[in-house]
């Protein structure tokens, strides 16, 4: 399958952000070992001019890495089409050990990109590179997962055999299923919406904490904002498997989270997905910069990040909410009835 | 509140380090400049009188050492930072004036302004203050081609004073004027210095570096300053 027109294209896409994390992770090495802004060497202005450079590059290369999440759900659904079996991106995923691994790593480096684009954002905003340091940590953090990536995409491709039926999402989110998939398209709404309105009321409970607060609250917070978002992503992708993707296709046994981008459902799964991935890594990123807010160096701008994340994640938690609920309102007041 | 205007700390600037075609036309320049002061940086040509003026001027970043500006460290501002104080803080007036030819006096003038978000009325206002200063009122509608070199050169420190700078840099003003219009350039730096301007000239015109009003005269040669 390495031919193939989707699985090149994920490929080559791969190796160049590698190749350019690469570039950009040697670099970041060095700036982050002798970065000294005090300093009038010759050395620091060379560094100056480098991270400079270094920055705009990652910042264009990672803004089109965003949307590397979304070609490889398009290509694992384009795939399914030479599977036997396969009936959406679930089939293709599924269809050898690497899949799953692959599409996970790649939800996770999509909050990292976005982390560390927001921490980019910021420390351009200031001119004495207030977060060089830490947007440096990151991009070498980053840049072993994006290799382990490459490998998982290489592996994934190389490991998909026409000749070998894979399972349908139909199997795959059966309740009647022993995976992981079929134990959460198993839950009971009575206990998944309980669970999701409870995190939703505890970010809700977060912002206006900090909103009454201002913005000096202790660093735990800080974590603890990123878990209660890291959590809000995972209730929320089981709420659309086990709740309201009955509603989209009205059928009590198709629970796919992928199908939902297709045209037959009207995509509505690209709003769903848009809102959830922008609500949390706003708030993600949210929590992220709140451990640099006594760093004086930042000052007022920080305030002002925060207060745009803090927009961007209640707009995705709307959009999210909206889109993702509003198939079950619409059944409901046409029919009167539950799935 | 400190009264210098101009702080060089050993500032050094090289072009293609650590190729075969490495040059370093400053070395180590240090050096103060008070405001309200006049200052002209002369020597030979390719001294280094321009380059060091660029790195005054936030057009250059030096390789080593520091550049600040009323107390504002600016060899250290990323480049958008740095193009920012350029804008609001420093006029430049070039050799060859660099006018736009086909533009009327008042676009030239305002041009500088028009990234800044100052509205049009104001924009008008300042550059009409400006012209009657120099004597160019009747001649705002014209375009510049149609100017003579010494109204062409008013209109370059029209236009350099436009942004509500105290500093002004010139590069060899007059280098292709006349001993008269040299003399009406003389003048008017006269006229600003007295109203508050910190201006540097790089010149080798005798008549600039020989001039009253010149408080200090930095003498470069091969990129270092002599005196």
């Amino acid at each position: 399958m390495m031919l193939n027109a989707w699985v090149l294209g994920l490929v080559t896409g791969q190796t160049a952000l590698l190749f350019i994390l690469t570039i950009a992770t040697a670099n970041a090495w060095g700036i982050r070992k002798h970065w000294d802004f005090e300093s009038i060497s010759e050395q620091q202005y060379g560094l100056e001019k480098r991270t400079y450079l270094i920055s705009t590059i990652m910042k264009f290369t990672l803004m089109t890495q965003l949307l590397m999440l979304l070609l490889l759900v398009i290509s694992a659904d384009e795939l399914s089409r030479l599977l036997p079996g396969a009936m959406c991106a679930t089939g293709t995923f599924g269809a050898n050990a690497y899949g799953f691994p692959l599409f996970w790593l790649e939800v996770g480096c999509f909050f990292l990109f976005f982390v560390w684009l927001v921490m980019n954002q910021l420390d351009n905003k200031s001119p004495i590179y207030p977060l060089i340091k830490e947007k440096y940590s990151l991009l070498i953090t980053i840049y072993p997962l994006v290799g382990l990536k490459l490998i998982l995409l290489v592996l994934f491709a190389t490991n998909l055999n026409p000749g070998v039926i894979t399972s349908c999402c139909g199997s795959v989110f059966s309740e009647s299923s022993s995976s992981l998939g079929g134990a959460i398209a198993g839950i009971s709404p009575k206990i998944i919406l309980p669970i999701f309105s409870g995190i939703v009321f505890v970010i809700g409970i977060l912002m206006i904490k900090e909103t009454v607060k201002t913005f000096s609250v202790s660093k735990l917070f800080a974590w603890v904002e990123i878990i209660v978002w890291s959590a809000f992503f995972v209730v929320a992708v089981m709420t659309i498997i086990s709740f309201m993707s009955t509603y989209i296709y009205q059928l009590p046994t198709h629970k796919c989270p992928f199908c939902l981008l297709k045209g037959e459902y009207y995509s509505i799964g690209i709003p769903i997905y848009l809102g959830l991935l922008m609500a949390t890594g706003a708030g993600i990123s949210k929590g992220t910069l709140r451990c640099y807010q006594n760093s004086q160096l930042l000052g007022d701008e920080l305030v002002h990040f925060h207060k745009k994340l803090k927009f961007l994640a209640l707009a995705g938690i709307i959009l999210f909410i909206t889109f993702g609920f509003g198939p079950f309102l619409l059944y409901y007041h046409q029919t009167g009835l539950l799935i | 509140m400190t009264d210098i205007m101009i702080e060089s700390i050993e500032a050094t600037k090289t072009y293609n380090p650590g190729k075969h075609n490495e040059v370093t036309p400053v070395r180590s320049a240090s050096f103060q400049i008070e405001k309200g002061s006049v200052a002209v940086l002369s020597g030979p040509s390719g001294s280094g009188k321009t380059t060091l003026l660029s790195m005054i001027g936030c057009q250059v970043k030096p390789s080593s050492g520091e550049i600040i500006l009323d107390g504002k460290r600016i060899s250290k501002l990323p480049e958008k930072f740095a193009n920012e104080f350029k804008r609001e803080h420093i006029g430049f007036i070039f050799q060859h004036f660099q006018l736009i030819p086909e533009l009327s006096v008042l676009d030239n003038i305002t041009l500088p302004l028009l990234p800044t978000g100052v509205s049009r009325q104001a924009r008008q206002e300042r550059a009409d203050l400006l012209l009657s200063r120099m004597d160019l009122a009747d001649r705002k509608k014209f375009r510049v081609k149609e100017l003579s070199g010494g109204e062409q050169q008013r209109v370059a420190i029209c236009r350099a004073l436009i942004n509500g700078c105290s500093l002004l840099l010139a590069d060899e003003p007059t280098a292709h004027l006349d001993s008269q219009l040299t003399s009406e350039f003389i003048q008017v730096m006269k006229d600003l210095k007295e109203l508050g301007f910190t201006i540097v000239i790089a010149s080798h015109n005798a008549a600039i570096t020989d001039s009253p009003i010149v408080d200090q005269k930095i003498e470069m040669k091969d990129g270092e300053i002599l005196s």
